[in-house]
């Protein structure tokens, strides 16, 4: 595969659709426009396959362009150097991006929503002013550190050990352990990591919450190959790592508490652009659909039922980002529980169905494109990587537990 | 109505209800001692018989709004009082009948003085003969809820020109013998009017394509808001009973196997009310609502039926028993599966307009 899209150097602002911000629907047009002129037309056919590598260098393309217009981080807050756009218009990006089938930020994640999410609640102002700037500036990559072979579900049982030392003058954490399930871990600059700072505490209470440079001395990462055959995550190993203490997040041993907020990101807003963008792809399954398997009655009645589910999936996030816009410091709430619940479910029904209409045809083995979120154009793929939700950021059976202790009050086992 | 009246207007259907149609109640209505004619009264006194007829009929003209409050209320207390046929017949004939229908039947229907049953949506229709000023009607009318104590009928009939339309029976002065199909749900009643060659003066039939899909609309909504009333209802006596029970030296809401078919329910639940939600602000703003109605329907509707078969299940075999309230849930929520449409029927709707 040739890739002909520059690496990135430094980033020219480029005329931005944001300029017609104050007016909805000019500003639809300009962003179109600014997506026709920027987004190559044959991308997804030249990602379709390639290596890891050539992945993660175009995301870093083109969350460039998208910094360059700023883009990036607009749904953030102004305080945060975000735009603070308006529901409406975060809606006008995602549907535009999504009919014109315009590459998905998804290296960006942890960068864009757990991280502010982080650190505007419980960071300092230098943190804040250093980490959300290199985001913003540099395009920094961040990952996330939470899982470990031997804490998922129960992430607090977590045995990654941190020491506070003085090491030749310098006041650090050391830090030994290892870490799993990190998403494009092996492209981060940065890590958002959980680690034991209190062995005698009960295990919620002696957690600290970090900020880790990824290419610290002793930190190793290995990718995780997946069941889709791609490595979308890595393992990590920390060998003697050193943290500088101002990059404690936080008071020491209240990391617990914080992780709540970083997850209660991935539980509400991360969906927001994920459903919006099936509901698209439920137009263009219509499109492709009609002279073939909706013409079976059980099929489209099947298909009708999931349109109801993604519906109200769609307005439950309508609902939060409400609830959000009335108290941006909220942290976690019971709607972005069932978001994250029904969506997950959802997700893996839906591709499941499409899988099933879809025959033989995507039965054969064949690559998937990537940077295209969950429409990768293979369906088996599709179908396989809806784990990534049923499992990760709190397992469909945690948000169970969590619907039916924290907001049914049933008594825990 | 903003936001404040319309939870003063539920604040209020609800204490009225719980102190006139208590589960108690609803339960010995089952064994015989009728709630039904106790609670027309009620809501005729009430004035809830005028809530959708506009106000120079002495209504008070509420949106779909209000109507959705009180359906879901009524569905929370399981009440067996026939006001829904009499509801929607008050909408019809404010919206589309003429003046002469209008000031001969909305009056004492918007009173409470006279109460309507109404054919369901779908239902095989009567033939309708039409002859100068006068029609005449042919067959058997099934299906026609709350016929049981009803003044008038408003009964489906389709002329063999294809022509569908609705014709009010007046019960008493035509003469016509109705009879009674008792339901399993006996907080609903359906019932049968046999007709033979039955005619009537022209004036009685309220034509047009839009009369049966206002039908479909407000029986839709109120199906949809009926089950997220029943189905919130059963669930928080079913988790109630759940954080009591104990076995294995155990309360049983600790097991998970339990605890996650809750979670789910629960989860169903919140989707059908925010769908329901949806539709109700789309009806009120009077767009087209359709067909996100049966969207919402599909989802309370299913929602409502699958917990109301869990929560037997999880009430194990006091929730088998006659003198349990469970089984009126699961009852009234099987025949709410089946009224103004089945699960299929609206998941057709929604797939024509998706295909579209």
């Amino acid at each position: 595969m040739t890739d002909t899209i520059p690496a990135p150097s430094t980033i020219e602002q480029t005329e931005s659709p944001l300029a017609f911000k104050e007016d909805l629907g000019a500003f639809r047009l300009a962003l179109r426009s600014w997506i026709e002129r920027t987004v190559p037309k044959d991308w997804r056919e030249r990602h379709c396959g390639g290596t890891a590598e050539e992945f993660a260098r175009f995301q870093r393309w083109w969350f460039d362009q998208l910094r360059a217009a700023r883009l990036a981080n607009s749904h953030w807050p102004v305080e945060w150097g975000g735009e603070g756009l308006s529901l409406a218009h975060r809606i006008v990006i995602f549907e535009e991006m999504a009919r014109a089938q315009a590459p998905s930020a998804e290296m960006f994640v942890i960068s864009l929503y757990h991280l502010p999410a982080t650190l505007f609640a419980h960071g300092t102002a230098a943190q804040r002013e250093r980490f959300l700037n290199g985001v913003v500036e540099q395009g920094e990559v961040w990952a996330q550190g939470f899982s470990e072979p031997n804490a998922g579900s129960d992430l607090a049982s977590l045995r990654t050990r941190a020491e506070r030392k003085t090491i030749d003058g310098r006041d650090v954490y050391v830090v030994n352990g290892q870490k799993t399930w990190s998403s494009f871990g092996m492209f981060a600059d940065w890590y958002l990591l959980l680690a034991r700072t209190d062995l005698t505490a009960r295990k919620q209470a002696g957690i600290s919450y970090f900020i880790m440079d990824m290419r610290a001395p002793g930190v190793t990462v290995r990718p995780i190959r997946q069941i889709t055959g791609e490595s979308e995550f890595a393992e990590v190993f920390l060998d003697n790592v050193e943290i500088p203490a101002e990059n404690l997040i936080g008071k020491e041993n209240e990391g617990w508490s914080i992780a709540q907020s970083t997850l209660a990101a991935e539980r509400g807003l991360i969906i927001f652009e994920a459903v919006e963008r099936m509901a698209i792809a439920f137009e263009r399954e219509v499109e492709m659909g009609r002279g073939t398997w909706m013409k079976d009655t059980a099929y489209l009645r099947e298909f009708s039922a999931l349109y109801v589910k993604m519906k109200s999936i769609r307005l439950l996030v309508r609902r939060m980002l409400k609830e959000v816009e009335r108290d941006p410091h909220m942290g976690g709430s019971e709607t972005a529980t069932y978001i994250k619940l029904g969506f997950a479910v959802l997700l893996q029904a839906y591709n499941e169905f499409m899988l099933r209409v879809s025959g033989f045809d995507a039965q054969f083995e064949k690559p998937a494109i990537r940077s295209a979120g969950h429409h990768t154009a293979n369906r088996f793929v599709d179908y396989l990587s809806s784990y990534s939700w049923t499992i990760s950021g709190g397992s469909n059976e945690i948000m169970r537990n969590v619907v039916a202790e924290r907001i049914l009050g049933l008594p825990r086992g | 109505m903003d936001e404040n009246e319309l939870a003063m207007l539920g604040d209020s259907v609800r204490e009225v209800l719980q102190s006139e149609c208590p589960h108690d109640m609803v339960l010995r209505h089952v064994d015989g001692e009728d709630l039904r004619e106790p609670l027309w009264r009620t809501v005729k006194d009430l004035g809830w018989t005028a809530l959708s007829a506009g106000e120079e009929y002495g209504g008070l003209g509420l949106g779909p709004d209000a109507l959705a409050l009180l359906y879901r209320e009524l569905g929370t207390a399981l009440a067996p009082v026939p006001l829904l046929p009499t509801l929607i017949a008050s909408e019809l004939l404010y919206r589309f009948g003429n003046a002469e229908q209008r000031s001969e039947w909305l009056g004492g229907i918007a009173a409470g003085e006279r109460r309507v049953a109404l054919m369901q949506m779908g239902a095989t229709p009567l033939r309708l003969v039409r002859s100068g000023s006068s029609v005449k009607l042919y067959g058997t009318a099934e299906h026609v809820l709350e016929l049981k104590g009803a003044d008038l009928a408003l009964v489906l009939a389709r002329s063999d020109e294809g022509e569908t339309a609705r014709v009010m029976i007046h019960l008493q002065e035509d003469g016509v013998v109705a009879f009674e199909q008792p339901l399993v749900d006996v907080t609903r009643s359906f019932g049968k009017l046999r007709l033979d060659a039955l005619q009537l003066p022209a004036g009685r039939v309220l034509g047009g394509p839009q009369l049966e899909h206002a039908i479909a609309c407000h029986g839709t909504l109120a199906i949809a808001a009926d089950s997220t009333g029943g189905a919130d209802t059963i669930l928080a006596l079913t988790v109630e009973y759940l954080k009591t029970r104990e076995q294995f030296g155990r309360l049983i809401g600790s097991f998970q196997a339990l605890k996650h078919r809750c979670a789910d329910h629960k989860m169903a639940l919140v989707a059908a009310e925010a769908i329901l939600d949806d539709a109700v602000s789309s009806t009120a703003a009077d767009q087209e609502a359709w067909p996100d109605l049966s969207a919402a329907k599909v989802a309370a509707s299913e929602a409502y039926a699958a917990l109301a078969q869990d929560a037997v299940q999880l009430h194990g075999g006091i929730g088998f028993t006659w003198e349990h309230v469970c089984h009126l849930f699961l009852k009234r929520a099987k025949l709410n599966q089946s009224l103004f449409g089945s699960t299929g029927w609206h998941l057709d709707q929604i797939g024509r307009q998706l295909a579209a």
